[in-house]
């Protein structure tokens, strides 16, 4: 019991570590919008119907918003796509 | 190439070892000091410039670098290590010119918020406040330069990750070109390569000796300190090592059969812990050496090499020795004779020799630049030597044969045909000019051999202990045993821990060495397994193995605080709260059921898992406890209810429809109940809450118990009354009040029944007290000369006319000798009625006198009395 709880204890901080797993990207617009994701040095576009989330590039990618603001993302945000910018919380 | 792989992989192991080292760090704190503190000095003196500015300082940079290394890519390509490096390089900075860009996102923001605040810009020809006009104006301005310089950073992320892509397609293009390229060697090429090599030795010699003489006259504490150094780390390991297990590594003479356990890990870990210590002392003495500007350039790569050559000799020596022990059979791991175990070590080392000293002169070749020449047709002699080592080792018959005799058997065909085939292909590839290839597989054979052999003795000996009893037969197992007092249970679970143990240090050590060998960067492992434990998708779900670890780690963190917090509370609190047991109970039971349904609500938020997730698993599954789980839901909620309700508690006498005993335990859907006969019973809560339960000890354990006693009719009731009252009384834990009674119960057949009733305080001492009475009645009565009736019985002869006459005769003959004619004569004057007056039933007197049960009334002057 007691070797089980140190294992246990040693896991739990290994925890403290855990890294978020993707930026999610939701669309608060009330229209499809589509975003340009640069990641891994490829260029693509996502397309996003209104309220839809989706999570892309979990190592960091840089997006364009719809108003044409570029933004980098280090792959652990969530950002809202609202009046056509992206607002990284 | 491979052997500066290893120690490269080494040294970030050891890099903890070397912190230690006082020497060291103040050394390269002293380096490192200025350089760190003169940017910083350089900022506080020049205005401070935007941010804007900075980061585009930074991407410059970050495309200067870029370029330089897109040039050394270039330049490099026919060099994997280089190309490895490079590429880590490429991709630290791809992750700063990504970095550059976030830090912009909360200026971003900013602007965003200012100007949603100043608003929309007015329509034209309205005026407006020329101060919010200009700031708007400022910020718009601020938000485009931003967009450009992160549009910039995109660019140059976009080429920098080109760049890398290119060094992968570099590396694997090398790796190809360099297996396949074919090298004809003919006579002209000896005779290049034997030039070359006359050059080489002389260039060898003047530069290590050129080297040897600057050291020893003007660095000669510098090597000296070093070496000492590094020796010291690595005796320390030794000796730590051998001290603390010490069984496990040494082979003890003394012993005459040693276990396969023991002959198990002595190969693993005299293996291990000795190469371990080589290598601290190679890595340490390399990098102290470099520190304290020992080393030269030319002489650096030669020095690793030679290190690596010493370091693979000795970890193959240690290997072969281990297993095949030829000089002790009694520690012989594989089953060979002592022959076979004699010509496979000098194959085997023969062979590791050949390859690790190709090496060596390989990497002393690239250091002083010769002609290329001279190593291919090295590599091609290793080769063909090799191929003929492994060749020859197919012919040898090492298998000892069952009969245990010396002359051995050949190898089986699964390990014969692969070692001559290998051999054959080593040759023959060489032969055709395939050196690369030859070189590349020869090496492949014999290092990824041994870390093979090696990871497979470590899990071998995992199993060997994790087999029962196996760890309390070992050394430390025993000393365990005794240190701690450890039960054999307890020692069996350690060993199944160890053992799991010694498969995950096996495979940790292993796996990666092998990858390291087959060319694969230490980074790029470490990568995949954070990448394996932090983030698995499938499709669109994402989990991260660590986080269910955590949440794993979680729930049972969760349940121990739990258990933990119910003793508290059962001892400290409930205990002084005068609450009765059962509540007592009840409040530790609810509160396990809650501390449980945290703990998962904790470990399932902790695994990542969204519980929102879930709602549709839970409303499939309430339709499946409509149907299926019905049950045991009604079990659970009745167990509920017993918690709360507690018609009764732990240790009550309870009587259910089938069952009667103690209750001995309420759980979630069962409750215990022990019988008498100590018959465990696990009756289900639902059936408890249903049907009626007696409890002889709800409220109390206040009950009565009954004797019943016959006395004969000749005996005086009320003088019977009183004696068993008297009795009654004078009993041990008999109650006076409710006090005892003394019922006369009626007339029996043959007894007049009398029923002693009393009141037990404790109603779990019936059956003594009901065996004292008894006891005191039976003594008492045989004092007083009350006796106790045996059944009496009359009986009614229903005899024929004729059958009288004849009877009378017979027994008026009879008579003379027996001598009572008369007596039986008399009673057969009773005789004298009408047959049909007998229904044939007799009746006996029931002694009541309330006459029931006379159905033929009219017959009744049969009675006697």
């Amino acid at each position: 019991m007691k070797i089980l709880s140190i294992v246990l204890v040693a896991t739990a901080s290994l925890a403290g570590v855990m890294p978020a797993i993707a930026a999610d990207i939701t669309n608060g617009d009330k229209k499809a919008v589509v975003i340009d994701v640069v990641e891994n040095g490829n260029r693509s576009k996502v397309p996003l119907s209104p309220g839809a989330t989706e999570s892309i590039c979990p190592s960091g990618c840089f997006i364009t918003a719809p108003n044409g603001d570029r933004v980098g993302l280090s792959g652990a945000e969530t950002v809202e796509i609202s009046g056509g910018a992206a607002i990284v919380k | 190439m491979t052997l500066k792989k290893v120690s490269a992989f080494s040294a970030a192991l050891f890099a903890l070892a070397l912190i230690g080292m006082g020497a060291v760090t103040a050394a390269s704190a002293q380096n490192t000091q200025p350089a760190a503190t003169a940017p910083a000095a350089d900022t506080v003196v020049a205005p401070e410039p935007s941010p804007v500015e900075v980061a585009r300082k930074q991407l410059s940079d970050a495309a200067s670098t870029l370029k330089a290394l897109t040039d050394q890519v270039d330049d490099k390509s026919d060099d994997d290590q280089q190309l490895a490096d490079l590429k880590l390089k490429v991709d630290g900075l791809t992750k700063s010119i990504l970095d550059v860009s976030v830090s912009f996102n909360p200026r971003l923001t900013q602007i965003r918020e200012r100007l949603a605040a100043l608003g929309e810009p007015p329509a034209a020809g309205t005026a407006e406040d020329p101060a919010v006009k200009a700031e708007r104006e400022k910020l718009n301005a601020e938000r485009a330069t931003i967009n450009t310089v992160t549009g910039d950073a995109e660019n140059l992320s976009i080429a920098s990750r080109k760049l890398s892509n290119q060094i992968t397609e570099d590396r694997r293009t090398l790796f190809t070109n360099t297996l396949l390229k074919k090298t004809d060697v003919n006579f002209d090429t000896l005779s290049q390569a034997a030039s070359a090599f006359n050059e080489e030795k002389t260039d060898f010699v003047q530069s290590i000796s050129s080297w040897f003489r600057f050291v020893w006259n003007f660095k000669f504490y510098q090597l000296m300190s070093a070496l000492f150094f590094s020796l010291v780390a690595a005796l320390v390991i030794v000796t730590f090592s051998y001290r603390m297990l010490s069984p496990l590594v040494r082979r003890n003479t003394g012993v005459e059969n040693p276990a396969y356990l023991s002959r198990l890990s002595v190969a693993f870990w005299s293996t291990i812990l000795p190469t371990l210590a080589l290598l601290v002392f190679d890595v340490i003495s390399l990098f102290l050496l470099d520190n304290f500007n020992v080393m030269r350039a030319d002489i650096a790569p030669i020095l690793g090499a030679f290190l690596g050559l010493v370091l693979a000799i000795f970890f193959v020596y240690r290997l072969t020795t281990a297993v095949l022990a030829p000089l002790e059979p009694n520690w012989r791991l594989a089953n060979v004779t002592d022959r076979g175990a004699r010509l496979l070590t000098m194959a085997i080392m023969a062979l590791a020799v050949m390859i690790s000293l190709d090496f060596f002169f390989s990497a002393v070749s690239k250091a002083l630049g010769a002609d290329i020449v001279l190593t291919v047709v090295k590599s091609y002699f290793t080769s063909i030597i090799a191929g003929a080592m492994m060749l020859a080792m197919s012919f040898i018959k090492p298998i000892r044969p069952d009969d245990g005799s010396d002359d051995g058997r050949a190898w089986p065909r699964f390990v014969r045909w692969p070692l001559a085939i290998a051999g054959l292909t080593l040759i023959a590839a060489a032969l055709l000019g395939y050196v690369g290839l030859a070189r590349f597989a020869a090496t492949q054979i014999v290092m990824a051999g041994a870390v093979v052999v090696t990871t497979f003795l470590g899990l071998l000996s995992g199993r060997a202990i994790i087999r029962p009893g196996a760890f309390g037969d070992t050394v430390f197992g025993r000393y365990c045993q005794r240190r701690f007092k450890l039960e054999e249970m307890t020692l069996d679970q350690i060993g199944l821990a160890v053992g799991f143990a010694f498969y995950g240090i096996a495979i940790a050590i292993g796996v990666p060495l092998l990858l390291v060998q087959w060319g694969f960067q230490l980074p790029e492992i470490w990568t995949w397994v954070s990448q394996i434990f932090t983030e698995i998708s499938i499709g669109k779900f994402h989990f991260s193995l660590i986080g269910l670890f955590a949440g794993v780690a979680f729930f049972f963190i969760g349940l121990w605080v739990t258990r933990w917090l119910q003793r508290w509370l059962d001892g400290n609190v409930l205990a002084r709260s005068k609450l009765d047991s059962g509540v007592r109970n009840s409040v530790k039971t609810g509160f396990g059921y809650v501390g449980i349904a945290i703990a998962a609500l904790f470990g399932v938020s902790a695994a990542g898992i969204d519980l929102s997730s879930l709602a549709l698993v839970a409303g499939a599954l309430s339709l499946g406890i409509g149907f299926g789980l019905q049950n045991i839901v009604s079990n659970f909620v009745s167990g509920l209810i017993l918690l709360v309700e507690r018609p009764f508690k732990v240790g009550d006498w309870v009587v259910t429809g089938t069952t009667e005993g103690f209750v001995r335990r309420i759980s979630v859907r069962a409750t215990e109940i022990e019988t008498f006969q100590h018959l465990s019973i696990i009756v289900p809560n639902s059936e408890l809450i249903n049907a009626s339960v007696g409890n002889w000890t709800h409220k109390n354990r206040l009950g009565r118990v009954e004797i019943a006693v016959g006395v004969s009719y000749g005996a005086d009731p009320r003088r019977v009354m009183e004696i068993l009252l008297e009795i009654a009384q004078v009993q041990e834990n008999v109650l006076k009040i409710p006090e005892p009674v003394v019922a006369f119960q009626g007339f029996g057949e043959s007894a007049l029944n009398f029923e002693i009733r009393v009141h037990l305080a404790d109603v779990l001492d019936g059956l003594k007290v009901r065996n004292n009475i008894r006891l005191a009645i039976f003594e008492r009565f045989k004092e007083e000369g009350i006796e106790f009736p045996f059944p009496q019985r009359e009986l009614h002869l229903k005899i024929e006319d004729g059958v009288t006459s004849i009877l009378r005769d017979a027994i008026s003959q009879r008579g003379q000798f027996r001598g009572n004619p008369d007596k039986v004569f008399t009673n057969m004057g009773g005789l004298g009625h009408r047959p049909e007056d007998d229904d044939g039933s007799h009746h006996d007197d029931d002694g009541d006198g309330d006459g029931d049960g006379h159905s033929g009334g009219s017959s009744g002057g049969s009675h006697g009395n």
